[in-house]
Parts: C-alpha cells; sequence; structure tokens
C-alpha cells in the first residue's frame, strides 16, 4: 500500500513534536484519533480542505501536500485497478480451462 | 510469576482495563449491549494515537524452529507487525489475537535492543515465558474482556454455568447432540462470537472455560487431542 502522504503527515507533526491527539486538537476539526490514524497509517486520504488546513498549521506549501494526497490516490487507483485486471486474466483462464477439458 | 522489574499480573490486567475504557469512550458506548470489539479498530482509536507505534502487516515475517512467526514487535522503533498470511483482509481469527499479543508486547515490554517474535506455539500456549504468559494475558483480557464475556454469556443463557459430562443431548437454546466438550464448548460459544469481532468460536469456549462458564465434569480437552489455536489463556 502506498503510504507516502500518511508518512509525510507523521513527519511534518513529529518535527513539530505534536503528540497525535495535540494535532486533531490544533486541526480544530471534529476528527477522530482513528481517522488521524487511518490518515498516517492506513493510507487515508482526507478532503482538500483538511489537507490545506494540515499544510497551514506545518508551514507547508499547500500545493504541495495536495500534489502528494492526489500523486497517492491516483497511484492507489492505478494498483486497485491493475490488480482487478490480473484476477480478471485469471477467472478467464480457469474459465477457459474448465471449457476445454469438457470438451475434451 | 514474577521477576525484578517486570510488571505484575496485575499491572498486565489494569492495563487491559485502561485500555478498554479509553476504547470504549472513543467509541461513545453507553451500555454493555453496544459494544462490539475490533482489535483493527481499537488500534486505530487507542494504541496509535496513544502511543503511535506503527503497524505494518504486508511482510512474510519467515520461520523460527520450524514454526512459522505470526508478530513481531520492535518496542524500541515502535513497530508492530503481523506475517501477511493472516492480516486483516484474510479474516483470520489468528490476526485478532496475534495484533493482541504484539500490542501487549509494545506497551508492556519495551526494553532495550529487544525484538520479540512470536509463533502460534508463543502467542496460544505462552509456556514458561513470562513475558509471553503476559502479552497472552493482556490480549485475553483485551479482546475478550471477563466481564463483558459474563455478562454476554448471563445476557443470553442466564446465571449458572453449563456442565458437561460426556457425549449426549443437551439444552443449548435448542436440544442437540454434542459428541465431545470440544463440540459443546463450539455450541456455546457460537451465539455469542457475534459480540466480538473475527474470534474463532474455539477462543472463545476456551475464555468461557476459564471463566467457569462452561464446566467440564470428564478428563476431555477442549481441543481433543489436536493441537489447535486456543488464542485464551487464564485470567
Amino acid at each position: 500500500m502506498n503510504k507516502e502522504f500518511g508518512d509525510l503527515v507523521q513527519q511534518l507533526r513529529k518535527a513539530k513534536d505534536w503528540t497525535v491527539k495535540d494535532f486533531i486538537g490544533k486541526l480544530g476539526a471534529k476528527i477522530s484519533p482513528s481517522y488521524m490514524t487511518k490518515i498516517e497509517i492506513h493510507g487515508e486520504i482526507p478532503k482538500a480542505e483538511l489537507i490545506c488546513k494540515m499544510a497551514d498549521l506545518f508551514g507547508y506549501d499547500p500545493r504541495d501536500l495536495l500534489d502528494k494526497a492526489k500523486e497517492h490516490k491516483v497511484s492507489s487507483f492505478e494498483k486497485s485497478l491493475e490488480e482487478k485486471y490480473q484476477k480478471a486474466v485469471g477467472m478467464h483462464r480457469l474459465e477457459k480451462d474448465k471449457s476445454d477439458a469438457r470438451r475434451k | 510469576m514474577q521477576e525484578e522489574n517486570e510488571v505484575s499480573d496485575s499491572d498486565v490486567l489494569g492495563l487491559a482495563r485502561e485500555c478498554l475504557q479509553k476504547y470504549r469512550d472513543e467509541m461513545g458506548w453507553i451500555s454493555r449491549a453496544e459494544v462490539k470489539i475490533d482489535i483493527m479498530e481499537f488500534y486505530e482509536a487507542v494504541i496509535y494515537p496513544e502511543y503511535e507505534i506503527r503497524l505494518l502487516t504486508n511482510y512474510d515475517l519467515g520461520c523460527c524452529d520450524g514454526q512459522k512467526i505470526l508478530g513481531k514487535t520492535i518496542p524500541n522503533e515502535g513497530i508492530i507487525l503481523v506475517d501477511k498470511s493472516i492480516n486483516q483482509q484474510s479474516k483470520d481469527p489468528r490476526f485478532t489475537f496475534t495484533l493482541g499479543h504484539e500490542i501487549g508486547h509494545a506497551i508492556l515490554h519495551a526494553k532495550p535492543n529487544t525484538i520479540y517474535r512470536c509463533t502460534e506455539d508463543s502467542i496460544c500456549y505462552g509456556g514458561q515465558n513470562l513475558r509471553e504468559y503476559q502479552a497472552n494475558l493482556f490480549a485475553a483480557n483485551l479482546i475478550m474482556p471477563a466481564k463483558f464475556v459474563r455478562d454476554r454469556y448471563v445476557h443470553h443463557y442466564g446465571d449458572g454455568p453449563f456442565l458437561y459430562s460426556g457425549p449426549g443431548y443437551y439444552d443449548i437454546d435448542q436440544i442437540v447432540y454434542v459428541d465431545s466438550f470440544g463440540r459443546f464448548g463450539w455450541q456455546l460459544a457460537r451465539p455469542l462470537t457475534g459480540y466480538f469481532s473475527n474470534i474463532s468460536k474455539q477462543s472463545l469456549a476456551y475464555r468461557m472455560s476459564r471463566l467457569g462458564l462452561i464446566i467440564n465434569q470428564t478428563a476431555e480437552s477442549l481441543f481433543g487431542t489436536t493441537k489447535l489455536s486456543c488464542n485464551g489463556v487464564i485470567s
């Protein structure tokens, strides 16, 4: 799983010496600790508005952070598409083998 | 079992209770009926925000002494790894207990330059190793807390334990024939596993047995002669 966005958020947060709970408090938005874990660890991409808020707090360029999020989302989507394609190919081959075996 | 500078069993139980309370507060549960313990949810809501322990599940952890390593904890680096063969997507009940066990190591046993590599044997049976035993104790009390298990048992079956006296017909919600103590425990655990996320009926039966909710009046083992995952310990 591509977790670069989450890794970057974690890195920026730690550079400020903030705990997860500190960061949630500073964001001022109603974010649960679980959701922050999903962002930093499980590759969840939050809405653009929240990303911009994070960038402001970190003193980071919001465009760069948004680009990172977009890059991550595109890469995850492409990977998921590839996995589905490979699965479909595998199933097609299986069905074809079964059909060939029946004809024999 | 207490060694110098080690945490005590009551410390372990206290920490499990404290973690559960935090989980309950985060989830906003008011009554026991609302509770459904999910180890991944617990990790996301409590463990990572509180301890910043990273969880990695996409690695093959290899083997140790001929046994597959299911979990690994590096407390100094704040990392827990669960083998990819039993990751959350596989819905393997061993994921639940392995993660609970490794969380136990991470927050109880943070000694410098120590890595914990846990196989099915150490996670299930603990053995004579104090830290493995304590990690199991923590996991069992986290995943299947005694009060909650008893509460759900009483809610479903009423007061009083079930007695197993050998193969035969038993009234468990309906009249069923059971041919072993293992099957008896499985039948009793079945309607209650819905209150927990991704645990085996066997592990819940074992827990109920240790809590005195199922009493065995025979010499049969809950697991027969086969070495199966128990994922439960004495509380």
